[in-house]
């Protein structure tokens, strides 16, 4: 005989099988009782969640998700029909929602970075400073600098394409976002006045412009 | 088999990193094949002088503590094709390395290259303990000022304590005219307290910070300084040749014009 209640974990979220023919009080108190046996496997990640099987309205689906929630650490962000796409969708949903975290929760540093000084962050970064040649900034996220950026750059580590590098004075010695890297040119030419400008991935190769409404306005944050 | 050879000087600033950029290109000009290996930890330079320091992606503490292989961290120069960077880490320090690493790195090293040549830091502590654990032979490189021949004197006593095998002294950025007035200590008086075989005598030479501005190394040029890094090039493979007459007496117009300065 199969369980009536299944969880299936896809690469994107988790998705629950839930038997077609068994009554919602029967499968609700069976949910709760599997999700709170496999609370320390399913660990506190941010997941999407999809059903299979049994239909249920709306209500009983945040029903669902509320067991969910009571009986582990999981932070259900989005629900999803369980539809041939729903890999992609998961996908880009919890891009975004990582994305929109990041940038939410940026680290701000205040002062110059000089020789030798990093910093490291899972979200993205803002300084309010200089960051000298020596100095690096690593970030899953964006980066932006108030100020000129004369160091070394790393936005979109662990590889999001999508990020980018903001910066008052744009003269580094490297930049790279996601697994692309820019090294600057042998005989700088100094001769442009200091205006913001944006470094991006564009077709697999970093460009650098200035930072027009057009590109702000393409931006995905 | 490739020879590991170490610059080094115990006192800061008289010229470490710019005799290992130009002695290095020097040698990759004579079509040996050469790495130079910067073990200023935190306080990288070698990469700056050479005009490299954008190539930048993995360091020698990456290759030490496995993060990437030798070969990927080699950044290759771009005049010599025969002629490679390790750099140091900037965010890390000395204790990042230990002596037994560094002898191990320098072994692997020596099957691929004519000569490896490492740029010690300022300092009688770990970092210059690391520079020296794989070398063959020492390039001491000091000024002829009293407290710059101290300090090398201090550093061939502990190389000789490390029972390196080869010795040789560089007297770096001597002005002829100073020397001439007696004002200097002359090569042969700084020669006369160390008492190590002398491999060259550079003269101090504004070329050398536009040099080092530029990262481009002036060794090989018409310049006396240039000159005199590549005849330091030639004896380090074994050639014999002589000392450069650095007090030769300027051109007519060049002594008229001179003067002004």
């Amino acid at each position: 005989m199969a369980a009536s209640v299944m969880i299936k974990g896809t690469k994107n979220g988790i998705t629950l099988v839930l038997d077609e023919n068994e009554e919602y009080d029967v499968l609700k108190e069976k949910v709760a009782k599997k999700f709170a046996e496999s609370a320390k496997f399913l660990g506190n990640a941010k997941t999407a969640l999809a059903f299979e099987g049994k239909k249920l309205s709306e209500e009983q689906k945040d029903e669902m998700i509320k067991i969910i929630t009571d009986n582990t650490s999981l932070e259900i962000v989005c629900l999803l029909d369980n539809s041939d796409e729903a890999d992609e969708k998961f996908a880009a949903a919890l891009l975004k929602k990582a994305q929109e975290a990041q940038a939410v929760n940026s680290k701000i540093y205040k002062g110059n970075l000089r020789s030798g000084q990093s910093i490291e962050s899972d979200n993205g970064i803002v300084v309010l400073g200089d960051v000298n040649p020596g100095a690096s900034l690593i970030s899953k996220g964006n980066i932006i600098v108030l100020g000129s950026l004369r160091g070394t750059a790393w936005a979109g580590v662990g590889g999001n394409a999508n990020c980018f590098i903001v910066c008052s004075d744009m003269m580094p010695v490297q930049i790279r976002i996601a697994d692309i890297i820019a090294r600057s040119p042998d005989n700088p030419d100094r001769s442009g006045a200091k205006e913001m400008r944006i470094a991006y991935l564009e077709n697999g190769q970093i460009c650098i412009s200035p930072l027009s409404k057009d590109i702000i306005n393409s931006l995905v944050i | 088999m490739g020879e590991v050879i170490v610059v080094t000087s115990g006192k800061g600033g008289v010229g470490k990193t710019t005799t290992t950029a130009n002695v290095g290109t020097g040698l990759a000009k004579l079509d040996k094949k050469v790495v130079l290996i910067d073990t200023d930890i935190g306080l990288r330079n070698l990469d700056v002088v050479m005009g490299l320091e954008n190539r930048i992606v993995y360091n020698l503490v990456d290759v030490i503590e496995g993060n990437c292989k030798i070969k990927q961290a080699l950044i290759k120069d771009k005049r010599y094709p025969n002629l490679y960077l390790l750099p140091s880490a900037q965010t890390r320090d000395k204790s990042a390395v230990k002596p037994e690493e560094m002898k191990q790195l320098c072994d692997q090293l020596k099957g691929e290259f004519d000569y490896i040549i490492i740029d010690c830091p300022a300092g009688i502590e770990q970092g210059f303990e690391n520079a020296v654990a794989g070398a063959d032979r020492a390039l001491v490189v000091t000024t002829p000022e009293v407290s710059a021949v101290r300090d090398a004197d201090r550093i061939i006593g502990l190389l000789e304590a490390h029972e390196m095998k080869k010795t040789d002294l560089i007297v770096n950025r001597i002005r002829m005219d100073m020397v001439k007035t007696g004002d200097m200590m002359s090569s042969d008086d700084v020669v006369e307290i160390l008492a190590v075989n002398l491999i060259g005598i550079v003269p101090d030479d504004e070329g050398i910070i536009v040099a080092t501005n530029n990262g481009e190394p002036l060794v090989g040029n018409e310049s006396k300084a240039g000159q005199a890094y590549m005849n330091i090039c030639r004896r380090v493979t074994g050639e014999e040749v002589p000392f450069l007459d650095l007090a030769a007496k300027k051109g007519f117009f060049k002594r008229l014009f001179g003067k002004k300065k």
